[in-house]
């Protein structure tokens, strides 16, 4: 039988649309260096946590990644792990609106970004 | 241009307030995200490779300064201070937070602006020629129409859930501008044999997967019967249209299907149903609408010392006089022209803007234009009715800016779709590609002697990037994980739509800007004279091209 690849998992915050990648004690990181290779009885059980935190709003579009030197070294993953494209977009000159920020800025954007998604 | 009024305006932000509660349900938990995606699609809101994407409607690609000023806001307040211009004349904002974007629809309202239907299964922007009310080739301006058109499919309760999505573009020049042959209708403006003004109707085109050019329909729809036309097209199409199969489902495949004599037959069946109804705009409301497009106001400026101070230039500068050769356009007016604004230069992608930039060229049209900008389906900005004396000012002002230094309709006015630095479905990237070509052709004294050429990229077969209708197509795709790049000949989006001829075998991204080279070397030697890329290829056919290629 052939052995089947250890995997990583990543997905989207709900909230803001951030990359994640699920660590190993199953929370999530926006480093793509602290992300957890699962193998077969690790994957069951990351898996089901990822889609529990899917279920309940935490993340969004949940897959895994396959850890064989194709699959994690694409040019989709290399790119998303990069956290920008591989172009310089045109830069801003540092002025800032005259319209101000909105009331309505929601609070659970103040979290630091590592932080566990779930209550304690 | 169509200024809002009260009711416009009440509808927008009633719909920025229901997007609200919504983005507050899903927050909550209330909705699920399968409940949430068509919700969010319907506000152009997509979840693409690092983050949210929001793409907001620029109707048939008019705005205003204050609109401009408000885009470049929401880049720097909202996203990372840049803005990407696309085909359908949107705008998209890459890096957008779900918490967010209730703030930035509110935001778009304040000025008169929104995300309504920009994606979901619906009709989408209507799209138009840019140069619309400044051309000196048209026959009216599409404009009015295309409001028409916007107004009365905006929340259509007959089309919100077609089979897949739907675009319509207007042109009315000599020339058609709007690539209406790859549209799932296309209407040309065109006058009859009585001199009446009307519209030939194309459906069927389209590119993606399954490219089709459009075929007529209609030699000659009077302007009165537009709407029940539509609606009579809608209908065939959301009734028969596949919906088993996403690939199949665009109405090109439909009339394909069907056959263009059947498809007519079926929908001339319809359209006896609904014709001259309540469908149709009562005189006094289509002409309430076509108001807010009269020509403007252009006093005559004949100032020959300033004119002679131009010639002047042109003969001193050259790269004043390369940006007059290429970027300035006829207008009606004798005294006025439109300025072509190009977002094309080697390490900017194509299409991109800063919000700094942005508010810049609000600025410039603002004092030396209308009051007016369009975005271009080339994915360059214009500011119509530029008093020719003000040219040398209009060019220093964007030279300032470095954006004076493109051309348009050479290869290095690339159409590139984001490709995989940023969407979801791309295979493969299309930016960075675009930008090893252009540095291939970085001397304007060389895309000058190729002249027109156009270049298109796309990153996936969805074909965003218009690789079908280009002399040059680049087609990304996956082979064996590896970014690979398909080469086609020969496609056109204006007269004579035709869809582009794959070469071969696909290249790796090193050997693409060589290949090209290759090619437009064997057009060099084997044209005639003056003969352009596009007529050299269907005079010699593709062969000498492809031998080269692969040589």
């Amino acid at each position: 039988m052939p052995k089947t690849d250890d995997i990583i998992l990543t997905a989207n915050r709900l909230d803001d649309g951030v990359v994640l990648w699920m660590t190993a004690t199953l929370d999530w990181t926006t480093d793509r260096a602290k992300a957890a290779k699962f193998d077969v009885d690790g994957a069951a059980i990351a898996t089901a946590r990822a889609q529990d935190d899917a279920a309940e709003n935490r993340v969004v579009s949940v897959y895994a990644v396959a850890v064989n030197g194709k699959a994690d070294q694409s040019a989709r993953e290399v790119i998303r792990a990069a956290k920008g494209p591989s172009v310089k977009p045109p830069v801003d000159r540092p002025v800032r609106s005259s319209i101000p920020m909105s009331k309505y800025f929601h609070p659970v954007m103040k979290r630091a970004p590592d932080v566990s998604l779930r209550s304690a | 241009m169509y200024r809002y009024d009260q009711l416009d305006r009440a509808f927008v932000k009633a719909r920025a307030a229901q997007f609200r509660n919504q983005v507050e349900r899903r927050l909550a938990g209330a909705l699920s995200e399968d409940e949430f995606k068509p919700l969010r699609l319907q506000n152009g809101l997509y979840l693409q490779l690092h983050a949210y994407m929001l793409r907001i409607a620029i109707p048939y690609g008019v705005l205003n300064a204050q609109q401009l000023r408000g885009l470049a806001g929401i880049a720097r307040d909202f996203d990372r201070g840049f803005g990407h211009f696309t085909t359908r004349q949107n705008i998209q904002f890459n890096w957008i937070k779900l918490v967010e974007t209730p703030d930035i629809l509110d935001r778009l309202a304040s000025f008169d602006m929104h995300a309504i239907q920009t994606s979901g299964n619906c009709i989408r922007n209507v799209t138009s020629d840019p140069f619309a009310g400044a051309a000196a080739d048209e026959l009216e301006d599409p404009r009015g129409w295309c409001e028409i058109i916007r107004q009365w499919s905006t929340l259509h309760p007959e089309f919100a859930f077609l089979p897949r999505k739907f675009k319509i573009a207007v042109s009315a020049g000599a020339t058609d501008r709007a690539a209406t042959g790859f549209h799932d209708i296309g209407l040309r403006m065109v006058k009859n044999k009585a001199g009446q003004t009307g519209f030939r109707v194309l459906v069927g085109g389209g590119q993606g997967r399954t490219p089709r050019v459009a075929q007529q329909i209609a030699a000659f729809l009077p302007k009165h019967q537009l709407l029940s036309y539509l609606e009579a097209i809608l209908r065939v199409y959301n009734q028969a249209g596949r919906r088993d199969n996403i690939y199949k489902a665009r109405i090109k495949i439909l009339v394909e299907a069907m056959g263009i004599d059947a498809f007519r037959d079926a929908v001339e069946a319809e359209w006896d149903k609904i014709r001259d109804s309540a469908i149709e705009l009562p005189d006094a409301e289509r002409d309430r609408i076509l108001a807010h497009f009269a020509p403007v106001d252009l006093p005559p400026i004949s100032n020959s010392d300033v004119m002679d101070a131009v010639a002047k230039r042109r003969l001193s500068d050259r790269t004043f006089d390369r940006w007059m050769t290429r970027n300035i356009t006829a207008h009606w007016h004798p005294d006025y022209v439109s300025v072509m604004i190009s977002l094309k230069a080697i390490g900017r992608p194509p299409g991109d803007a800063s919000a700094h930039e942005m508010e810049a060229i609000a600025d410039i049209a603002e004092t030396f234009g209308r009051d007016e900008i369009r975005v271009t389906y080339e994915q360059n900005l214009i500011i119509p009715h530029i008093a020719k004396q003000h040219l040398p000012a209009v060019f220093d002002r964007l030279a300032a800016l470095e954006l004076a230094g493109g051309e348009a309709g050479l290869i290095g006015d690339m159409i590139a779709c984001p490709g995989l630095d940023y969407c979801n479905l791309a295979n493969a990237r299309s930016l960075p590609l675009a930008d090893k070509i252009f540095r291939r052709f970085d001397d304007a004294d060389r895309r000058a002697d190729i002249g027109a050429l156009r270049l298109n990229i796309s990153g996936c077969i969805n074909a965003c990037g218009h690789h079908h209708a280009a002399d040059i197509g680049i087609l990304g795709v996956n082979k064996k994980g590896v970014e690979h790049y398909q080469i086609t000949l020969g496609g056109r989006a204006g007269e004579a739509a035709a869809v582009g001829t794959i070469m071969g075998p696909s290249f790796e991204e090193a050997d693409v800007p060589a290949a090209i080279e290759r090619i437009v070397d064997t057009y060099k030697t084997l044209r005639h004279n003056d003969e352009s890329f596009a007529d050299s290829l269907t005079r010699l056919g593709t062969a000498p091209f492809k031998e080269s290629l692969y040589a």
